[in-house]
């Protein structure tokens, strides 16, 4: 990987692409990997291939990738075990007319890692989060569902961040509060005693266009008293977190016992699944609440997740995360301090931030991660990042290089 | 979707935003020169036909995106769905660029109460949105523009913090609801 800023990056061949995409597809490209969200024509818009930490744009350029496809690749692109487990269950088939043992296998798996009673699946988080909510409306037969401002549970229209589509009976029994702030949570309770169904929140707070926040010491404790004072279901959206800080679930990383665990993201290493984990006692209810979808039996991705959760396990991959995000954000914070820089480092070491200190606009952060991508380094100005465990000590360095040489330009242009 | 308006909105937006139009309108047509002089309803609710005239198209872009702007401040103070987007919208500055036209407006959001001013903004611009070529600007105008596409091709260009453009873009599109564009 070359982080010369002479090395020149045409995106030409993307930007063509999305000429295209721009005549037959609504917004060119949607949802989170829109070009809007980047720094458009800093960026790529299209990919070709992937190994390892590493992928390749349309147009031929090489990046050492710390965002992971948006979280999924846990253990780097086109893993070898995975994808052999993938493969074989590809050649006997991937979609039946009934589930495979795959199926079994992994609920009984994700049951014990997470010390939870039973599991579903789905392909994305959206399906398990909003299933989630279902079931604990079937179960407690209350409509109100409470969440974390700024919190993301996925597009569908109680949570979804959009505005297009929304009529306000979407979300007339969703209500906010704030992360870290349990006086905002017992007024909610208190005015809504007796009509709330679960709380709802991802295990830390990692909204876009901010800083990630970790749980305060006790907050989860006087999250979970609450909850249980008041017969409030607690779902923890694990899908962006999950596997990267507990095989367990995030949840035992941070000490806290949700009725309901949401995965999806890092389960099959890329391959498209989601889970849904409950408690024993709901699994009755659970049963009541309609859930299907055509691929969601998909005994392909079910495999890979199998693999994905074997090789997490077997290699310690979490720790090695763990490690690598460490030094990777002390680098960071070391490299901004010595071109005079204030950044804040947040989030767990595995799926880490950073952000300029006093950058309302975001533009210094823009101006960075657009360095950074001309340097062949792959990091979004807006949203967290992910580490996978393909990541090398040489990468680091090679990030921590073109780092310093951002910061030095990020520097110059405040000056 | 169209959402429900209220009559009392409507009422100020027409005083505070339409009529002020109004004027501008009426100068513009005094200030023309030779040719045919649009009519006012030409410029301020201009039909397919009407745009086809390049002047008129040019003149209603101006026009529309300054009655808009206006309209946001008023829209801001007094439209529920509004107001509760700005509640929950960190202050700043954002700036509106159409060059091609000399169009230059800001917006100021401080404490969910907005101003709005011509040229240079009075704080720095935390966010700027610029339209290089005014027949995009005026697509996003009619509702005619994927505005998500246009970012990705550089028809729309959005320096400094999205969240404020995203959130004044919403308050900006309740002026369709009060005032859908003819079409």
């Amino acid at each position: 990987m070359s982080t010369s800023p002479e090395a020149p990056r045409s995106y030409a061949e993307s930007l063509r692409l999305f000429a295209r995409a721009s005549r037959v597809i609504p917004g060119g490209i949607y949802g989170h990997t829109s070009p809007a969200l980047t720094v458009p024509g800093k960026f790529p818009n299209f990919a070709t291939h992937a190994e390892g930490g590493r992928y390749w744009d349309a147009d031929g350029n090489e990046f050492l990738d710390f965002m992971c496809g948006y979280g999924p690749i846990v253990l780097g692109y086109n893993h070898p075990e995975v994808e052999a487990a993938a493969e074989k269950q590809r050649r006997d088939g991937d979609c039946f007319n009934h589930p495979t043992e795959a199926t079994v296998l992994l609920a009984e798996r994700l049951a014990a890692l997470t010390g939870l009673g039973w599991a579903v699946f789905g392909k994305n988080g959206s399906d398990m989060t909003t299933w989630a909510v279902q079931v604990a409306r079937e179960f407690t037969g209350r409509k109100k569902i409470l969440r974390v401002r700024g919190g993301y549970h996925g597009s569908h229209a109680w949570c979804s961040p959009g505005h297009g589509g929304i009529i306000p009976e979407d979300r007339e029994h969703v209500h906010v509060f704030q992360w870290n702030d349990p006086d905002t949570l017992r007024d909610l309770l208190a005015r809504h005693r007796g009509q709330v169904a679960a709380l709802i929140a991802s295990p830390y707070h990692h909204p876009a266009f901010g800083d990630s926040a970790l749980p305060a010491p006790g907050f989860w404790a006087t999250v979970e008293e609450l909850c249980r004072r008041d017969g409030v279901l607690l779902i923890c959206d694990d899908v962006r977190a999950g596997f990267r800080l507990h095989l367990g679930g995030s949840h035992q990383h941070f000490e806290f016992a949700p009725d309901l665990v949401c995965f999806s993201k890092a389960l099959g290493n890329g391959h498209a699944i989601s889970a849904a984990v409950g408690k024993a006692e709901l699994k009755v209810a659970a049963s009541r609440v309609f859930l299907t979808g055509s691929f969601w039996q998909g005994a392909v991705a079910m495999r890979a997740a199998l693999a994905t959760l074997e090789i997490l396990e077997r290699d310690d991959c979490i720790s090695r995360m763990q490690r690598i995000g460490e030094r990777f954000t002390a680098g960071l914070r070391a490299g901004a301090e010595k071109h005079g820089l204030r950044v804040n480092c947040s989030g767990p070491p595995a799926i880490p931030f950073m952000s300029f200190a006093a950058d309302t606009g975001w533009q210094r952060q823009r101006d960075f991660c657009a360095e950074m991508a001309r340097r062949g380094v792959f990091l979004h100005p807006h949203h967290n990042w992910f580490l996978c465990a393909a990541h090398t000590e040489a990468d680091i360095d090679g990030a921590l290089a073109a780092a310093d040489a951002a910061f030095a330009l990020v520097a110059a242009g405040e000056k | 979707m169209r959402k429900p308006v209220r009559p009392t909105v409507w009422v100020r937006l027409v005083i505070g935003s339409v009529l002020p139009a109004l004027r501008e309108a009426a100068a513009l047509r005094r200030a023309a020169t030779g040719g045919t002089r649009p009519g006012l309803r030409a410029l301020l609710l201009p039909t397919a036909h009407d745009l086809a005239n390049e002047g008129v198209a040019r003149a209603h872009t101006g026009l529309g995106y300054g009655t808009a702007l206006r309209g946001a401040v008023i829209l801001g103070a007094h439209d529920p769905a509004a107001r509760n987007v700005l509640a929950h919208t960190a202050d700043g500055t954002a700036r509106f660029l159409i060059p091609e036209i000399g169009f230059d407006r800001w917006l100021r959001l401080e404490r969910g109460a907005l101003r709005g001013g011509r040229g240079v903004p009075l704080a720095p611009a935390d966010v700027t949105l610029t339209f290089p070529r005014w027949r995009t600007a005026l697509a996003a105008l009619r509702g005619e523009l994927d505005e998500m596409a246009a970012l990705g091709t550089g028809e729309l260009v959005i320096t400094g913090s999205l969240p404020l453009a995203d959130h004044l873009n919403i308050v900006l599109q309740r002026m369709a609801d009060y005032f859908p564009p003819h079409k």
